[in-house]
């Protein structure tokens, strides 16, 4: 896939972190890290993040076959770049033919040509200048309507929407924050492209004319400036090429043969040949080329610096963008699990224990389950008195477990009470003897099991809960859970 | 190298007494079942720490003890000397592992047997009782080096209880609260089990350093995303157009609309950072700021080729001085400037004068402009202070905040209508600016009027104010 602009990758990094808040964050660290790992760049500047940053995308994009915006929209600029070449070409080509019109009645006026084709686009590059100077970006967007360059972006919103989306979505916040001016300066780069382009169709005009027409040019005034005064003026312009060009430099008897009076309807000096008036044409080139187009050359080269450097501030700047840097250069630290959960489901509806009438007391065997001791008073508190009292469980062996569940079984009494400890969960070994207990006694003798606190609290429904699900598992019917 | 003979350490016990909360806070994992019903875990889960690929250690959930006593009783029953009580254990997993009676047991018995160590966890808010006696003699009998952790659970009343039969069984002993711990204490339990094996002690201590690097790099992430967020939401404004049909209703429904945006914003941030800290089943109770008219900046306002009032006067003065300035150089300077004054006055005054007509100016049906309602940005001085003091507020929390716990976070409540010590007053927290020291707080105070008056931020002023926030955070260090 072919490598795209700044601002191409700048429009499809912003476009893949959107759609990576889709994706959830363990993909997202993986893919990124694994894109950082075969990065060479790690410093921290800000050449080495965009440098990161466009290969991540680069790597993103070469995985994905259907075109991204930020291809169309390098595609759109490219549209706009050729325009405005074409725009300005044929603009300076058609503005420097008819400010050099001549029919021979009258010369062309050598002050109104330097003014329109020199004098207007160099205030404006001086006005472009102090703005960008002063950073007065929002006068420069204010401006922005008498810009060719914003007029051709306008235009070519009407054909191609991605380029109207970009504009509208893209470079709105940066617009609208004023925070890098990014359309501004973009603007103002292409505004360069169409000045060179218009420096050039004045230039060809101009080489046209010559070459095919006898130009003769002049100067008039109404005021009252001498001759040496305007010489003086028109060499001090053509000192930059004076050394290497002097024939482009127009000498003080030309300035004086070259001034006019419409009313004589010839000009102020006589003996001079018209072929020798048509010699102002090189000065007038050389203006175009030293006071248009070099200028706007290195306008559109400091223009096109500042405009990558909005374009890299944007990107670096992008809600999302320090991220994607973490991920690329943070290792991929995980300690979760390998494997999902498997999990007992656990009964939601409860079989349920039968509720034993409490308020009739009944005398059973109390089993203490792994020491847990019960008081006279608190298990007549629940309607039990205590036959006897057996132990089962903790440090007993199983053996004397059976020897409990025996003895138990012996005992004529109404029903079994175990007592155990309710912060303790049940445990299979506490089922199992429960079930063994049943099978040494009738199945309607009652086993009631009493949930004893810890001291000083009362047992939960949480405890409760865990203990009536355990129990419930058992399906018997004369099985019972109380607290204490 | 096998994944045992890298630190590798089963995490066993009694059911329900904390182990898969120790993990899920050692491992950050949010997802490990824990519940008040024991016989959660019924199999070995590994949560193995991996590092680009490399792991450096791993910690096995495992089911807790079911039938000790039986299990107990059969290697009893089966060992003839002390020498071969591990052989015994290994006998006793071999012939019963397809026995559903001790699946628990040869479960959790397995990676013991295989070289992990042992982090036994009992809970030091309950009493000690002979029913752990049975369990940790099976783990003495493995042979495997152990460690007892007291999962100190609320107030620990039992933990002088614990230590003396813990002793008994276990040369080390540590206690630990997985619901509170904080990061570092987290790190110092990892380091902690170093004590088991030497050869653990440099993957355990470059772990821990790794895990001190992720948590600072997240902390700044965390800081970086708050700072988006709220210059995102100092910048935020609402426009529709506007008909002539126009109520007031539709402007109180935008208000409505703006503040649900500002709302999702920050939520949309809060979301962020708890899936930054892995926090991926947070619930979150958060009380939603309200903001009133006076809050925001409203006004009605109009464009013409998608310029508004001041830009189209600007472009009509700048024409003007320039038409005008033609004018001044074609005199040679006689004017003395009068040409581009005039053109700036009358390019000026026909923008200004001419606008309104404009707007209504159709050309092929297409109007040149329209008037459009705009709200906010938020005007409100307190604003940038009370969503910052929110956010740090929350990220205190998630920072505070194991991936044991599974109850609602609660935030705190701040209103822009009131003062910022009203407002920290009544959320019953201390406002974090109250802690700053004077020059970062008048940092902050220049950073936040940047942001409130919408001006960029400098590289500088970020770093700034990331490391501001940063500070507030519980255990940062720089």
């Amino acid at each position: 896939m072919q490598k795209l602009s700044l601002l191409g990758d700048l429009i499809d990094i912003k476009e893949q972190i959107d759609l990576d808040r889709d994706i959830d964050r363990a993909t997202l660290r993986k893919r990124d890290r694994e894109i950082g790992l075969s990065e060479d760049g790690k410093n921290n500047s800000a050449k080495s993040k965009i440098v990161r940053l466009r290969s991540w995308i680069n790597q993103i994009r070469s995985s994905t076959e259907t075109s991204s915006k930020g291809q169309k929209v390098d595609k759109s600029m490219r549209s706009i770049i050729v325009v405005c070449w074409l725009v300005g070409a044929v603009s300076g080509y058609l503005l420097a033919s008819s400010v050099l019109a001549y029919d021979g009645s009258q010369p062309v006026n050598l002050l109104i040509a330097l003014l329109v084709l020199i004098g207007v686009q160099t205030l404006a590059l001086l006005l472009l200048c102090v703005l960008l100077m002063f950073n007065q970006t929002k006068i420069l967007e204010a401006l922005a309507v008498l810009n060719p360059a914003n007029l051709i972006m306008h235009l070519i919103s009407k054909i191609q929407p991605t380029w109207k989306e970009a504009i509208e979505k893209y470079f709105s916040r940066f617009k609208s924050s004023g925070e890098f001016g990014l359309l501004p300066q973009m603007t103002t780069y292409l505004a360069q492209h169409f000045a060179i382009a218009l420096n050039i169709g004045m230039l060809a005009s101009l080489f046209y004319l010559v070459t095919v027409s006898d130009l003769a040019f002049g100067w008039n005034t109404t005021l009252n400036i001498q001759n040496e005064t305007v010489s003086q003026f028109l060499q001090g312009i053509a000192t930059p090429w004076q050394a290497v060009l002097p024939a482009a430099v127009p000498d003080d008897s030309l300035v004086e043969a070259s001034r006019y009076y419409r009313l004589q309807s010839k000009l102020h000096s006589e003996g001079w040949e018209a072929r020798e008036l048509g010699t102002w044409w090189l000065f007038l080139a050389m203006c175009i080329v030293v006071y248009g187009f070099l200028p706007r050359l290195s306008a559109l080269v400091i223009a096109g610096i500042h405009y990558d450097k909005c374009v890299t501030r944007a990107t670096l700047s992008l809600t999302g963008s320090s991220q994607v840097l973490a991920r690329m250069s943070d290792p991929l630290v995980s300690a979760d699990a390998q494997s999902p959960e498997v999990s007992v489901p656990v009964s939601v509806t409860r079989p349920g224990l039968p509720g034993r009438q409490a308020a009739r007391k009944i005398e059973c065997v109390l089993v203490e389950w792994s020491g847990c001791e019960a008081t006279d008073k608190a298990l007549t508190k629940v309607g039990i008195v205590p036959h006897s009292r057996l132990q089962a469980g903790g440090r007993q062996t199983l053996s004397e477990d059976k020897v409990t569940i025996k003895a138990t079984s012996q005992i004529q009494a109404e029903g079994i009470a175990i007592s155990i400890k309710a912060w303790e969960p049940p445990m299979l070994e506490f089922i199992d003897f429960i079930t063994l207990l049943r099978k040494s006694v009738s199945a309607n003798l009652p086993i009631i099991v009493l949930l004893k606190p810890l001291p000083d609290q009362t047992v939960s429904t949480t405890q409760i809960e865990t203990w009536e699900t355990a129990l419930g598992a058992v399906s018997d019917s004369a099985l019972y859970l109380e607290s204490l | 190298m096998s994944e045992f003979e890298l630190p590798s350490l089963a995490i066993v016990g009694h059911p329900n007494k904390g182990k898969s909360s120790i993990v899920s806070t050692l491992s950050q994992d949010g997802s490990v079942g824990i519940s008040p019903v024991s016989g959660t875990t019924v199999v070995n889960r590994s949560f193995p720490m991996r590092v680009d690929g490399t792991t450096l250690y791993q910690l096995i959930d495992t089911p807790g003890f079911q039938r000790s006593r039986s299990a107990m009783d059969w290697m009893q029953q089966h060992s003839t000397s002390a020498s071969d009580h591990r052989q015994t254990v290994i006998n006793f997993v071999e012939q019963h592992k397809e026995d559903p009676r001790f699946e628990a047991e040869c479960q959790l018995l397995e990676p013991i047997l295989k070289g992990a160590g042992i982090l036994y966890v009992i809970d030091g808010s309950t009493p000690y009782g002979p029913e752990y006696d049975a369990e940790m003699e099976i783990l003495r009998w493995t042979g495997q080096p152990s460690m007892a952790l007291i999962n100190q659970i609320g107030e620990a009343e039992y933990f002088d209880q614990w230590q003396q039969p813990l002793a008994q069984y276990f040369k080390i002993v540590r206690t630990f609260d997985a619901q509170q711990a904080s990061f570092e204490r987290q790190v110092q339990l990892l380091t902690g089990f170093s004590e088991l094996a030497d050869s653990w002690r440099d993957p355990l201590q470059k772990a821990a350093s790794i895990l001190r690097q992720q948590r600072k790099n997240r902390i700044i992430q965390a800081s970086d995303s708050i700072i988006e967020t709220l210059i995102s939401m100092s910048n935020y404004s609402q426009r529709i157009p506007v008909r002539e049909s126009s109520t007031e209703s539709e402007q109180d429904r935008l208000t409505l609309q703006f503040q649900k945006s500002l709302v999702a914003m920050e939520a949309a941030n809060r979301v962020e950072i708890e899936q930054l800290f892995q926090h991926h089943q947070l619930e979150r109770s958060d009380t939603e700021f309200s903001l009133t008219e006076d809050d925001l900046f409203s006004e009605n306002t109009w464009s013409v080729f998608g310029l508004t009032r001041d830009q189209l006067v600007t472009t009509g003065i700048v024409g003007g001085a320039a038409g005008g300035s033609l004018m001044d150089i074609g005199s040679g300077g006689l004017t003395l400037f009068l040409g581009s004054g005039l053109g700036a006055l009358v390019g000026g005054a026909s923008a200004w004068f001419g606008s309104q007509q404009m707007i209504k100016t159709k050309i092929l049906g297409l109007p040149l402009g329209g008037s459009e309602l705009v709200i906010g940005p938020v005007v409100n001085p307190n604003f940038q202070w009370v969503v910052l003091g929110r956010a740090i507020n929350h990220l205190q929390h998630i920072c505070r905040r194991t991936h044991a716990r599974r109850d609602t976070l609660i935030l705190g409540n701040d209103e822009l209508s009131v003062s910022i010590e009203q407002a920290t007053e009544s959320s019953g927290e201390q406002h974090f600016s109250d802690k700053l020291e004077k020059d970062e707080k008048n940092s902050l105070r220049s950073i936040l009027n940047r942001i409130a008056n919408q001006k960029a931020l400098t590289e500088s002023d970020r770093q700034k104010f990331s490391r501001i926030i940063s500070r507030q955070i519980p255990g940062w260090y720089e």
